[in-house]
């Protein structure tokens, strides 16, 4: 039983460990691209076609030249986009020879360049895709402000009654002193 | 016949015997002391993320900045509501010194010192704040500026829990100015009034990184010079809330004096965990010629309050010698406030420049953009400023007069 339990918990950090791998195995690109990079020509697949904001972008990297390849992707802010660079390395596939995969995560909306950097027996190579990233159901503006004030309500509620408090505290106080000073005479 | 001194509403009395309060006492002051160091740790923490968001760029939201900032207000905040869930249970146990005197009702069914309702709910601000403020950043870039709804809720989050936190020292420090026991004293001060101190000396500090967010406004063929409105701002409240809670001249001093350590402390800590968090996490700055170097402008801006702070005691002093009562409240706060105006337009400007001017000379880092750009004044934009600065100033030194009065004499 004690077995049992190890194996299953075993299989399931396996599992995890492998997810992007497990992930990308079932589902079919939502976008596929063929690119060149350099010496290799490519397909790159997205698996969200537009990516979403902040979301894991799955990408799998085929390249038929089936050479041994390592890379990365890399996510620069379009034009408008006011991000950050971002990068993810790409991992070997095992489900299929010559396939990198990885997972990026592109943190602003907007327009975004996806560069994929590419090193193997041929040498190094890059390419490029221009991909738009949404976020859906997007709060307005005026929304936003709306609620970023709101607290300032409880703040002049509490304005409100910290006065009328200071008052009583200040009456309290000068009846204490009177008191005092009748006592002293 | 010499008039009786009066604290805290109440007349001093002899060290007799131990206080049947004493075990809430020390619950509070624990609890406080807690909170303050976890709210220097977020404010440290903050400093540390706007310079990230600068040079190296937003693109998680669990980078080492923002985890120092929110475990330092979330744990505050559990603090918090630890207290408020103990006091409430004290006090339906009647347990002495936990009574209506020293709790506020909360929802009809809590009972907790006011200062610690206020800290929870200004870190709550501050929690719901953050996703929010992350799901903007996804919408609309990583806009280093403190003008965004999300940062604004942030600052008043961070605000109410600061005045929460004030709240709570000086309702004990009130307590201890009234206690029939002896007290420990350092430079005349308690325990609790040296936390107040700290804390005001804090929410100074808490002005000086986006001061570059208070750009220079144009009406017309005008110039509007925004940098002096929270430097006047903040300054007239603290130092003047300083004198009015502890009743003592050389308090606002004091205070100055905690800020310039605490500007420095920030000032020395940013650059060091900048530089090595990036090379840590192999990561690199954005902007090839910027590096995170130790900000000199921020570093001597608290000369500015400490010459505001002279002035302040000064006056204090001067009252108090000239006055029956020596516990008596500051008066003509407002004036004093106005008075800030002048050094708070020009002396930043001076630094600025005296800055340029010596940084070849002393191989000073470069100061920053940002700062050139805003800090900058032309003789042609007082007419404008200098009223706006005058008003603002006296205003927050009005309402730091206020509050200082309820602080003083408040025991919730």
């Amino acid at each position: 039983m004690k077995k049992l339990t190890y194996r299953a918990i075993l299989g399931i950090l396996l599992t995890l460990i492998a997810v992007p791998e497990v992930a990308l195995a079932g589902k079919k690109p939502a976008l596929s691209e063929t690119l060149t990079a350099g010496p290799y020509v490519i397909v790159l697949n997205l698996f969200q076609d537009p990516p979403e904001v902040e979301q894991p972008l799955d990408v799998s990297v085929i390249c038929y030249a089936g050479a041994h390849l390592s890379g990365r992707i890399i996510g620069i802010p379009g034009p408008g986009t006011d991000g950050a660079l971002v990068r993810a390395n790409l991992t070997p596939g095992t489900q299929q020879p010559g396939t990198l995969v990885g997972s990026i995560r592109l943190p602003v909306r907007g327009a975004w360049h996806l560069i994929v950097e590419l090193n193997g027996s041929r040498g190094q190579g890059t390419a490029s895709l221009d991909v738009t990233v949404t976020a859906p159901n997007a709060i307005p503006i005026w929304l936003g402000w709306l609620i970023g004030l709101s607290p300032l309500v409880g703040c002049a509620w509490l304005v409100r009654q910290q006065w009328r408090y200071r008052r009583t505290l200040l009456s309290k106080r000068r009846a204490t002193t009177h008191a005092l000073n009748a006592c002293q005479r | 016949m010499a008039r009786p001194i009066v604290y805290g509403g109440m007349e001093k009395s002899s060290p007799t015997k131990i206080q049947p309060d004493q075990g809430e006492r020390r619950l509070r002051q624990v609890s406080a002391w807690l909170m303050l160091y976890l709210l220097l740790q977020a404010e440290l923490g903050l400093a540390w993320d706007r310079q990230w968001h600068d040079l190296v760029g937003r693109d998680q939201f669990w980078i080492p900045p923002h985890i120092m900032l929110y475990t330092g207000i979330g744990a505050a905040g559990l603090i918090a509501l630890c207290l408020v869930l103990i006091d409430t249970l004290r006090y339906r146990r009647k347990v002495p010194g936990v009574d209506d005197t020293s709790t506020v009702g909360v929802l009809r069914f809590f009972h907790a010192p006011l200062g610690f309702v206020l800290l929870g709910f200004g870190t709550l601000i501050d929690l719901l704040a953050a996703p929010f403020d992350n799901y903007w950043h996804e919408l609309y870039g990583i806009d280093v500026t403190l003008w965004s709804p999300f940062h604004i809720m942030g600052t008043i989050g961070g605000m109410v829990a600061g005045l929460g936190l004030i709240y709570a020292f000086a309702s004990e420090a009130a307590l201890e100015r009234a206690a029939e026991r002896p007290t420990r004293h350092f430079l005349g001060l308690n325990g609790p009034e040296w936390g107040t101190l700290l804390l005001l000396s804090a929410l100074i500090e808490l002005a000086l990184p986006p001061l570059t967010a208070f750009t220079p406004l144009t009406p017309g063929p005008f110039t509007l010079q925004t940098y002096p409105f929270p430097l006047a701002g903040i300054g007239g409240f603290c130092l003047v809330s300083a004198v009015q809670i502890t009743r003592k001249p050389g308090a606002a001093t004091l205070t100055a004096t905690l800020l310039w350590s605490v500007a420095l402390v920030t000032q020395t800590f940013v650059p060091w965990a900048l530089r090595n968090t990036v090379a840590a996490f192999g990561l690199s700055f954005r902007f090839s010629g910027r590096q995170p170097t130790f900000n000199a402008t921020l570093a001597l801006l608290p000369l500015l309050f400490l010459v505001f702070a002279l002035l302040v005691d000064g006056v204090a002093y001067w009252q108090r010698q000239h006055s029956r009562t020596p516990a008596d409240s500051l008066r003509g706060a407002w004036l004093l406030g106005a008075l800030l105006a002048l050094p708070a337009v020009i002396v930043p400007a001076w630094i600025v420049q005296a800055l340029i001017a010596l940084a070849p000379i002393l191989s000073l880092p470069p100061i920053p953009p940002d700062v050139t750009r805003v800090i900058e004044l032309r003789w042609s934009d007082l007419p404008l400023t200098l009223p706006f600065t005058l008003a603002g100033g006296a205003i927050t030194a009005a309402v730091g007069s206020t509050l200082g009065d309820i602080w003083y004499l408040s025991q919730l």
